[in-house]
């Protein structure tokens, strides 16, 4: 309970630096996912979790005004039932791929559920904030303050809700899917992480097939062949 | 014209109250209130200031310093006895608010964020702690120069700062933009050499598959959805393994 309740606390402080526009981006799962690790106590594990969901969405732009996936909560849920299911069965570290995998689904949905959360919170807050500025316009300008600085708040609650509640389902959830052979077998210890990455490749590819970038992007590739193969 | 920064800091939490009819307006008043409150002489003008800038803001939160900055510039003169009406003002900072924007999002969402986490992940596929330390670093040089120094760069140059920002900050776009061209091109050849090491042509193979399938989908889906098939096509693949 005190590793759920602390990697909730974690969730919680990440959905305040995303959402405030704190922007140091120590919540996107490429750090939360290590940091989330060196507080349960496996920092490999979590670097290794949180990294890879974040390869899943390598080449993902957040466009004004479209919906964008909750990255910090999906890559805290990630890190931490990996490491959680990990510990309670016994996993064989650094990676155990089916835990891995069921860790990275329910990842993905709680990233999906904090789109929509968030999208229907910034619809229902905007009366909120229009009283704010009511008050800001009639001089009362401690209230206006104490109400957008109260959103905080809502952001905090959200991501240890979402943590907690991931964790305390999930973690059963994510055992015993990992234990049922047949569910998804993620195949010899480790494939997962050579497969994955490709769904990055594939995303990023989006932003750079364009003129401009395609000299670069083909001297990366073939430079690196090269150089890996004079290497060895 | 004081380059005094009293509440720098407000700038970081300007989303805070994001919301779907005025946007980021409470948080850029929030922001901008300490700047308000130096400048006007008496509570009357505070509020007559107050009551033009409580309202609507949508610009992208690293440009925000920058144009509050501007906007200050422009109080600053009018209250100075200079020819600057609460109309110019407005439209001054609409329009920062459209120009910064669109750079800003290109320069920060599109080039600088991917370029940062490519480089971080190419050293998390060999699982080293050094990949989050070089993401945040890369980014940080850029996003924090402009948050902590736009507000002065805002003030100082006034409605011109998109020319500064273009002599500095954008000047570094086009080549960023080919080093994360670069640094996809080695991400993409590193994780194709790993694959055809360990699994041999059949996992290149498929990995060709993937980032064609994956590529073809974001036409259509979000990523989100994407994501998802991406996922689900990934165990399929592992349970015939």
């Amino acid at each position: 309970m005190t590793s759920i309740l602390a990697a909730s606390i974690l969730g919680g402080l990440l959905a305040v630096e995303h959402r405030s526009s704190l922007g140091l981006m120590v919540s996107q799962p490429l750090v939360g996912g290590l940091l989330t690790g060196i507080l349960l106590g496996a920092p490999l594990q979590g670097f290794i979790a949180g990294a890879f969901f974040q390869m899943l969405f390598l080449g993902h732009v957040r466009l004004r005004g479209e919906r964008s996936p909750d990255l910090p909560s999906g890559g805290v849920a990630a890190a931490a039932l990996y490491i959680l299911v990990s510990r309670d069965s016994g996993g064989v570290p650094p990676v155990d791929g089916d835990i891995l995998a069921w860790s990275m689904l329910i990842a993905i949905l709680v990233a999906g559920l904090g789109m929509y959360f968030h999208a229907a919170w910034c619809s229902r807050s905007a009366g909120l904030a229009d009283r704010a500025l009511e008050h800001a316009r009639g001089g009362r300008f401690r209230e206006a303050s104490s109400i957008h600085l109260s959103m905080l708040a809502v952001h905090f609650l959200y991501g240890f809700a979402v943590i907690f509640a991931a964790l305390a389902a999930g973690r059963p959830l994510a055992a015993r899917a990992a234990g049922n052979q047949g569910l998804i077998d993620a195949g010899p210890q480790g494939l997962i992480l050579l497969l994955i990455p490709f769904v990055g490749i594939g995303s990023i590819l989006r932003i750079h097939l364009v003129k401009s970038h395609a000299f670069w992007l083909a001297s990366g590739f073939l430079l690196t062949v090269i150089a890996v193969m004079i290497w060895r | 014209m004081s380059g005094k920064r009293p509440g720098i800091w407000r700038f970081f939490l300007l989303q805070s109250s994001r919301n779907d009819r005025t946007i980021d307006g409470l948080g850029f008043f929030y922001a901008i209130h300490p700047y308000l409150k130096a400048l006007a002489d008496d509570e009357g003008q505070l509020r007559e200031m107050a009551g033009r800038h409580a309202g609507y803001f949508n610009a992208n939160p690293i440009m925000a310093p920058s144009i509050a900055g501007a906007v200050m510039n422009l109080e600053t003169r009018r209250k100075a006895g200079e020819d600057i009406t609460a109309e110019r003002i407005e439209g001054a900072k609409s329009a920062l608010s459209s120009a910064l924007t669109a750079r800003g999002d290109y320069f920060f969402d599109v080039i600088l964020l991917p370029f940062a986490l490519t480089i971080g992940s190419i050293f998390a596929i060999y699982h080293s702690y050094i990949g989050p330390v070089i993401f945040l670093a890369i980014y940080n040089l850029y996003h924090l120069q402009s948050r902590i120094g736009g507000y002065g760069a805002g003030l100082f140059n006034g409605e011109d700062v998109w020319r500064e920002l273009a002599r500095t900050l954008f000047r570094a776009q086009s080549y960023l933009a080919g080093c994360a061209a670069f640094a996809s091109g080695v991400f993409g050849a590193l994780v194709f050499l790993r694959a055809w090491s360990f699994g041999g042509p059949r996992l290149v193979i498929w990995g060709i598959f993937a980032v064609a399938g994956v590529s073809l989908l974001r036409l259509k889906f979000s990523v989100l959805w994407t994501v998802l098939a991406a996922f689900a096509a990934t165990a399929l693949f592992l349970s015939t393994w």
